[in-house]
């Protein structure tokens, strides 16, 4: 029987900002696609105050600014580069990797 | 931040130290091209380079401006300089333990030594990576 794991980092983007300011460390994070549009990620904390994934930033603007959520424009450069950083890492776990998305790969075991 | 797997100029290094005189016939065909991304990291995935602040570790021969080499999957043992976290701020220190308690310990006699608490009373602190190289140009 094959054996496959699926690996997604939690909260990627987020993830990603925090790793590289500490400051966003306690506090509730979103990230918003190009041009500010979106919500496409979300820290933990953010979920919780109900920001739903994908919502138009000008629909939850007041419920960001009422519980102070960081929000952050996106920074492609630094994503793909940790996501980079993550594959690399795992494909030494397995030879058999399939890279999903940004933040998501299916190993062979 | 400053990703590690940008491209960077390759210098020409002599495998053989230079000498006054006449050089080994044999040399010629050794010559290796130093690759200084190969040289100053041993862990890609987990490098990165950070450029320096203040003047807090100018004894250890770290000036503002450089650039420090840091890698996080080098565990922090006790005299590492390294990078911590302390309260959401980045800083450079030398970890240092002093009758069993750590210290950020700058390496500069006008700055004195953050004790790091075990208790949640004190700072927030924690190592964030090790610093391993550090890159001037003069």
């Amino acid at each position: 029987m094959t054996i496959y794991a699926l690996i997604d980092c939690n909260n990627f983007f987020a993830s990603c900002e925090r790793a590289f300011f500490p400051k966003l460390k306690n506090c509730p994070v979103v990230i918003l696609s190009n041009n500010d549009g979106c919500v496409i990620a979300r820290s933990n904390e953010a979920k919780a105050l109900g920001i739903p994934m994908g919502i138009p930033y000008f629909k939850c603007k007041e419920l960001c600014k009422a519980h102070n959520i960081k929000v952050l424009s996106s920074n492609y450069q630094l994503y793909g580069d940790v996501s980079n950083r993550v594959m690399n890492t795992i494909r030494e776990l397995s030879s058999h990797l399939e890279i999903y998305s940004i933040d998501e790969a299916f190993l062979k075991a | 931040m400053i990703r590690p797997d940008l491209t960077i100029s390759v210098p020409i290094l002599y495998s053989s130290k230079v000498q006054a005189g006449f050089p080994s016939p044999a040399e010629g065909s050794m010559d290796t091209k130093l690759d200084l991304n190969e040289y100053l990291i041993d862990h890609p995935v987990a490098t990165f380079f950070v450029r320096m602040a203040g003047d807090s570790m100018i004894e250890a021969s770290i000036l503002e401006n450089d650039i420090l080499v840091v890698d996080r999957s080098i565990t922090p043992i006790a005299g590492k300089i390294v990078i911590a976290v302390i309260n959401g701020e980045f800083t450079v220190k030398r970890l240092k333990y002093i009758n069993n308690q750590a210290y950020l310990a700058p390496e500069n006699k006008n700055y004195t030594p953050i004790l790091i608490k075990t208790s949640s009373e004190g700072d927030e602190v924690c190592i964030w990576g090790v610093v391993t190289s550090v890159v001037r140009k003069l």
